[in-house]
């Protein structure tokens, strides 16, 4: 179930590029604008809601193609400082008050980061399953006033999938992803994901808040704000690196 | 001394507060941040049947000051303040906490009452010099070339007990150190730790480089009187994390020591589902055979560790699993088991986190030992602690 969600996540967050024709366009462009084609840096702000309570994590993030990876946690306080560096399939976890950089095992990429609905993978792997999917355009819909293609994404056969289908909602005018849904094997609708608050980004419009709602679980929800985002900018390979581990603030 | 260190914290704390978060970059120059902490603590001497508590408000100020693009200067305080039963039937108990190896004594023990004690100490206070490719710090630092988990025979500057949960920073060194990064994953670090006796210095270096997904690490230098050397590494099996390390130690003419150490650990780690398992081995040349009630007291619980001697006994293994109940809440069962004399300790916590920056911890220490032919629960360490992050 929670995989499934963190699935969820991930697909919305992470889609990658590999559609035919048409719908792929979509899907390409739409991931472009918020992926980037080279690099990216965002600053984020994660909030887990349950029914009696909520936490909030911020962190920094950079990124190089599906290569790199360093993120920096900036809040709560007792984690701040605390960064991820994924080198290809190594991962360093640098923790300040230890003053030591610990090496994960690859087991613990599905788990939980640091508590939150978000994994290891989700933060430093790039996740490509999306050409285990086929699709087709379905019947165009008006979401917050956008009018948007409707995509259908059916698992190819083989595919080691974790959903039966997934649905999104593109807006026709700038490729924003504004909803998407995840239903199971049996064709039950699992997890929304929402885009909302349209805002620029470093000259690119761009859905600047994510909300992940799980169906079946009465007010809990996982919601990404984005803040500051960079877009393509040059980044050395330097810049992922043990000693900027330490480094970067 | 105390003015010493009374101006320090004040100055300190003066200067975060009146330019702390109010630069006008979008990076401060200063830096402030910490912990208070409350730990109760019960332990219970099954044989007397006596209970023995104590407590301990403990906080900790960090500061980092960001000079220029490439100096830093560190400086990290530990106020602790403790009162109880303990304290009570310690009459030492003051002079007992303010032990510090260091070359310079940082320290200061405020009050030193019957059953009330506070003490300061700064166990960081550096400062740093970093360009592109390399670094100077000098000063009380934290040298941290341990790989594993619980036992570390290569950290040679800082060995630390793993049962002592309740210092996480570990102390610092007095030393100086230059860390040359010869390339994106590999550094070379030189590091000498003076004593008031030449003799009883440390200096060593240590040579890190990556190969094949491996880490791995060289170590050789001078060690209180012995040649040091030694290595580690850490990488994959599979989906498990394998690392290790070994240190071997032959005592020179300025050695104390006549015999020839040798220490080694090994931990894997594997992720099954939502459990994190772990598991360590140690072995000391310099461990007991067999230990019994009266070693333990001054070998396990008196805290004599050193890189050469990291264990009590010879043999010991660690196991340890936790898992994460919701994002609020995590369980671990850790077990530390020595064959030489059938030490087990069991370490259960649950850690749960009240609300942004505060948080939970209930930490069990359950010590067995075999005596006169019986497994006996002898003694049961008891925490509950309280933290407050800024």
């Amino acid at each position: 179930m929670k995989n499934k969600f963190i699935f969820s996540l991930l697909v919305f967050l992470m889609a990658a590029s590999a559609f035919g024709q048409t719908a792929k366009e979509v899907i390409h462009e739409s991931e472009k604008r918020f992926r980037g084609v080279k690099s990216v840096e965002a600053e984020i702000t994660m909030t887990i809601v349950r029914p009696n309570w909520t936490r909030e994590m911020s962190m920094k993030s950079w990124s190089k193609g599906t290569e790199y990876a360093l993120i920096l946690v900036t809040s709560p306080e007792r984690d701040k400082g605390t960064t991820n560096l994924k080198r290809g399939r190594e991962v360093w976890s640098w923790m300040p008050r230890i003053e030591r950089s610990i090496k994960l095992p690859p087991s613990m990429m599905s788990q939980s980061w640091m508590g939150s609905d978000l994994t290891n993978d989700d933060l430093v792997r790039e996740f490509s399953i999306v050409e285990d999917y086929s699709h087709a355009f379905g019947e165009e819909k008006v979401i917050e006033g956008k009018s948007c293609w409707k995509i259908i994404l059916t698992p190819k056969e083989d595919a080691a999938v974790v959903w039966g289908k997934v649905i999104m909602f593109i807006s026709k005018d700038d490729y924003l992803q504004l909803r998407s849904e995840f239903y199971d094997e049996e064709g039950y609708l699992v997890n929304v994901m929402q885009g909302s608050e349209i805002e620029e980004r470093d000259g690119r419009k761009i859905v600047t808040k994510m909300e992940m709602i799980p169906v079946e679980e009465e007010g809990q929800k996982t919601v990404l704000k984005y803040g500051e985002m960079k877009f393509d900018k040059e980044i050395p390979d330097s810049f992922f690196s043990i000693q900027n581990m330490k480094k970067v603030r | 001394m105390k003015s010493f260190l009374r101006y320090l914290l004040l100055g300190g704390l003066i200067l975060s507060f009146s330019f702390g978060k109010a630069q006008d970059s979008d990076q401060p120059k200063l830096v402030l941040g910490g912990y208070v902490k409350y730990l109760q603590s019960n332990a219970y001497i099954n044989p007397l049947k006596a209970l023995t508590t104590n407590n301990l408000i403990h906080n900790r100020l960090n500061l980092k000051w960001y000079a220029t693009n490439r100096l830093t200067f560190s400086l990290e305080a530990r106020n602790r303040i403790f009162w109880g039963e303990e304290v009570k039937m310690n009459p030492d108990y003051g002079e007992l906490i303010d032990t510090y190896v260091g070359l310079v004594d940082l320290s200061a023990l405020w009050v030193n009452e019957e059953a009330f004690v506070m003490h300061s100490i700064l166990d960081r206070a550096y400062l740093e010099y970093a360009t592109e490719k390399w670094e100077l710090r000098l000063g009380r630092q934290r040298i941290n070339w341990g790989i594993n988990t619980v036992w570390n025979p290569n950290d040679l500057f800082n060995a630390f007990n793993y049962l002592d949960f309740d210092y996480e920073e570990r102390p610092g060194s007095d030393a100086l150190r230059f860390t040359y990064y010869t390339g994106l994953l590999s550094s070379l670090e030189i590091a000498f730790s003076p004593s008031k006796d030449l003799d009883q210095s440390v200096a060593a270096a240590l040579y890190r480089f990556n190969l094949k997904s491996y880490d791995l690490q060289l170590m050789s230098g001078y060690y209180r009187g012995d040649i040091a050397m030694g290595g580690g590494w850490s990488g994959y099996i599979g989906g498990a994390g394998f690392k290790g390390e070994a240190s071997y130690f032959v005592p020179t003419e300025q050695s104390t020591d006549s015999l020839n150490t040798f220490s080694i650990s090994m931990t894997a780690d594997y992720q099954l589902g939502k459990v994190y398992l772990m598991a360590s081995a140690y072995y000391g040349s310099r461990g007991l055979d067999k230990i019994d009630l009266g070693s333990l007291q001054t070998g396990l619980l008196g805290g004599q560790l050193s890189a050469k001697n990291l264990y009590p006994t010879k043999w010991a293994f660690f196991t340890n699993a936790s898992t994460q109940l919701s994002p609020l809440s995590a369980i671990s069962l850790g077990l530390m088991y020595s064959p030489n004399g059938h030490l087990l300790t069991a370490i259960p916590t649950i850690s749960y986190s009240i609300k942004e920056n505060w948080d939970l911890d209930l930490v069990g220490q359950l010590f067995f030992l075999e005596n006169q032919s019986s497994f006996q629960n002898f003694v049961d360490g008891v925490y509950l602690r309280m933290k407050w992050s800024y």
